[in-house]
């Protein structure tokens, strides 16, 4: 008995004693270069019907090359799944491009102006209206297909509740003109990170819309000032705010991320990347975005106490990579 | 072979150190420690490779996997791997050394500018075939909506009236239009409107001038010049965005300007195209077609302020005096019987005043 109290007590103490954990980036530009050239050269050869398998590829390689504590993150989805999708997607776009152009016609031009708001009204509301479906597939998709020590990540949002959510602070962010938009981003962050699961982990988002507003306010008149130096000051806030808010939560115990990303750090990756752009023609491209993901993931450091050798898999998996590709498609960046 | 490594059961985030045997022989991997052991069949399993690390999965991403960073292994084992079963297209050309794959990006680049500069411009050309006229007329309707000019009616009957003393070998009906304005210019629109500004009649000081510049025009019109133009644009700009933004946005962007460039020289070959043929149209029609070197001549003196600041490549029009040099080569080879045309010269004159 006395025995087994000590040992609660030592696991316990245990238990206060931070852990290390450590981020890396272990991508190479010259590797990356190579995948971009195969990808190139196979989406040339298939008339560009390989572009799901090639974005594939890219994630695959990006998810691959990050480390906590020295074990690599892998993405798990593959061509076909997003080849799937990237047909709905295509379907979807066909759908709209017809309803905006037939509007056109029908209406000899937006003579008859009742078939031409019917018609343009119709082509923003369907586009809307899928919005919230887009967001909630690719985070399930893009969750379920990473995994970490092959603990999958899981996403457990509500459809309908994302449905609800969302028109609610889009009515408020048009109501107000745009205002409120700093706090639709916030809830949405709250309610899409809140619901993200690392294996029995849990992760959160605890922002706040008025900070962020002011982050938007102070940034915009700054730039403006200092005709668009500040913006990489101004960057930085957007970036440190949205990680430093992110924590994840096991059985009570806490991770904390904090970015030591800074203004001047941008600045020199903004000058540097720009240099090897201009001076290779573009062809340092892969260099490029390897130094940045690599400086924006390094500089993500992690304070707490979760032994993360004590995950467990708790999550579906999911292949269902529409919202994924159309999220790619009409270019929204949600991760 | 053997070596040490990581092994994840897929359930838990447990790393387990294992040992490593693998035998080519019976192409087995096993994996082992104190506590259990397995065995995988080489022909099942997937690989992927990062950098240096090597993930060895039981099959396609499984969560079930192995972790090796021993370099020397690695490499063995991926090449027993490629040796052994089919790992698929994009593998093998990866596993490729980087200095093949600067070559395939350096073949590829090479195939798509031949395949520029020779595959599109002559697709694009004979798909103007298929294009029906009315698709010209419409366009023709759109740039007039856009134009904003006043039309002078009284002189456009008279230019007219002068065209049609004229056998320009048009399949399409002409329409010319005199447009009041100091611009010295004129247009060819794809529906055969041919529009002529005031301020370059008013520098003209005899018919065989009016005459060189309506046979220039026409033979843009029936060469459909601009349509062919539109669809050199447009599939040059297709072929390019859509092959180079597949790389990169930044080598989009230059593949783009240098497409814009290229259509310029592009409009040059047209111009030169429609000097030679409207050259050729005067001399069948028994015209001096001196009078379109002395039109250029005069159209040179307002040049020179700032045309020669712009190199030819640049410049959409080539060289007034490579242009004068090239119709003069055609008078040369050509004989013709200059006859003066009274009825032209009447309704010059009329036009002028």
């Amino acid at each position: 008995m006395e025995e087994s109290i000590t040992q609660e007590q030592q696991e316990q103490q245990e238990q206060q004693v931070p852990k290390t954990y450590e981020l890396k980036f272990f991508g190479k530009g010259s590797e990356y270069f190579s995948i971009l050239i195969i990808n190139w050269l196979l989406t040339v050869v298939t008339l560009g019907f390989y572009y799901p398998w090639a974005r594939a590829r890219k994630l695959q390689y990006m998810y691959g090359a990050t480390a906590l504590n020295d074990d690599r993150f892998a993405f798990h989805g593959t061509g076909k799944e997003m080849f799937r999708g990237f047909i709905k997607v295509i379907l979807f776009y066909i759908v709209l491009v017809v309803i905006l152009y037939g509007a056109v016609f029908l209406s000899e031009g937006g003579q008859n102006m009742t078939i031409y708001w019917t018609g343009f009204l119709l082509f923003y509301a369907l586009f809307f209206a899928v919005f919230p479906l887009m967001i909630h597939g690719a985070y399930r998709y893009r969750m379920s297909r990473t995994s970490w020590r092959g603990i999958r990540f899981g996403y457990r949002g509500k459809k309908g509740e994302l449905y609800g959510n969302f028109f609610h602070w889009l009515g408020l962010t048009i109501i107000t003109f745009g205002i409120y938009s700093p706090w639709m981003e916030i809830n949405l962050r709250k309610y899409l990170v809140g619901n993200v699961r690392g294996g029995d982990a849990k992760f959160k988002y605890s922002g706040d819309g008025a900070n962020l507003f002011l982050i938007y306010l102070v940034g915009y008149i700054a730039t403006i000032f200092t005709l668009g130096i500040y913006s990489f000051w101004w960057q930085k806030n957007i970036y440190n705010y949205y990680i430093d808010n992110i924590s994840v939560d096991k059985d009570d115990t806490p991770i904390k991320l904090k970015s030591t990303v800074t203004g001047g750090g941008l600045l020199k990756l903004f000058l540097v990347n720009l240099l090897i752009t201009v001076f290779t023609l573009g062809l340092g491209y892969a260099w490029v975005e390897i130094r940045t993901k690599k400086y924006y993931t390094e500089n993500i450091k992690l304070w707490g106490y979760i032994d993360l050798d004590t995950l467990q898999q708790t999550e579906d998996i999911y292949t269902d990579a529409t919202g994924e590709d159309a999220t790619d498609f009409f270019d929204i960046d949600m991760f | 072979m053997n070596t040490t490594g990581k092994y994840f059961d897929g359930k838990q985030s447990q790393p387990q150190q294992v040992e490593i045997v693998f035998d080519a022989d019976s192409n087995l991997l096993q994996i082992r420690n104190d506590n259990f052991s397995i065995s995988w069949a080489i022909s099942e399993i997937n690989y992927e490779k990062i950098g240096s690390m090597l993930e060895i999965r039981i099959k396609e991403h499984s969560d079930e996997f192995l972790a090796v960073t021993d370099t020397e292994f690695n490499q063995i084992f991926i090449q027993h791997l490629h040796n052994t079963k089919d790992v698929g297209v994009y593998k093998k050309l990866l596993h490729l050394s980087f200095r093949k794959h600067l070559f395939i990006f350096a073949g590829l680049l090479t195939l798509l500018v031949l395949g520029y500069i020779f595959l599109v411009p002559f697709i694009a050309e004979k798909s103007v075939i298929l294009i029906p006229q009315s698709f010209d007329k419409h366009i023709a309707k759109l740039a007039l909506t856009n134009f904003g000019f006043e039309t002078d009616s009284t002189k456009s009957v008279l230019l007219n009236e002068f065209a049609d003393n004229l056998e320009l070998k048009n399949q399409i009906d002409l329409n010319f239009k005199v447009v009041e304005s100091g611009i010295i210019n004129a247009y060819a629109l794809p529906d055969g409107t041919i529009i002529v500004f005031t301020g370059l009649l008013d520098k003209m000081d005899n018919y065989e001038q009016l005459t060189g510049l309506i046979a220039h025009e026409v033979s843009h019109v029936n060469n459909r010049h601009s349509m062919k133009m539109l669809c050199r644009n447009l599939s040059g700009y297709i072929f390019v965005s859509a092959l180079f933004s597949d790389i990169n946005g930044i080598m989009a962007v230059i593949a783009e300007n240098a497409h814009n460039l290229n259509t310029l020289t592009y409009s040059r070959k047209f111009e030169n195209e429609a000097d030679q043929e409207g050259t050729m149209l005067l001399i069948q029609n028994g015209i001096n077609p001196r009078g379109v070197i002395s039109l250029f001549k005069m159209l040179q003196k307002d040049e020179k302020d700032y045309r020669n600041f712009i190199p030819e490549y640049i410049s959409t029009h080539p060289y007034t005096k490579n242009r004068i040099e090239n119709i003069e080569k055609i008078i040369r080879e050509q004989s013709f019987a200059g006859r003066q045309k009274p009825a032209l010269r009447r309704l010059f004159r009329e036009l002028k005043s």
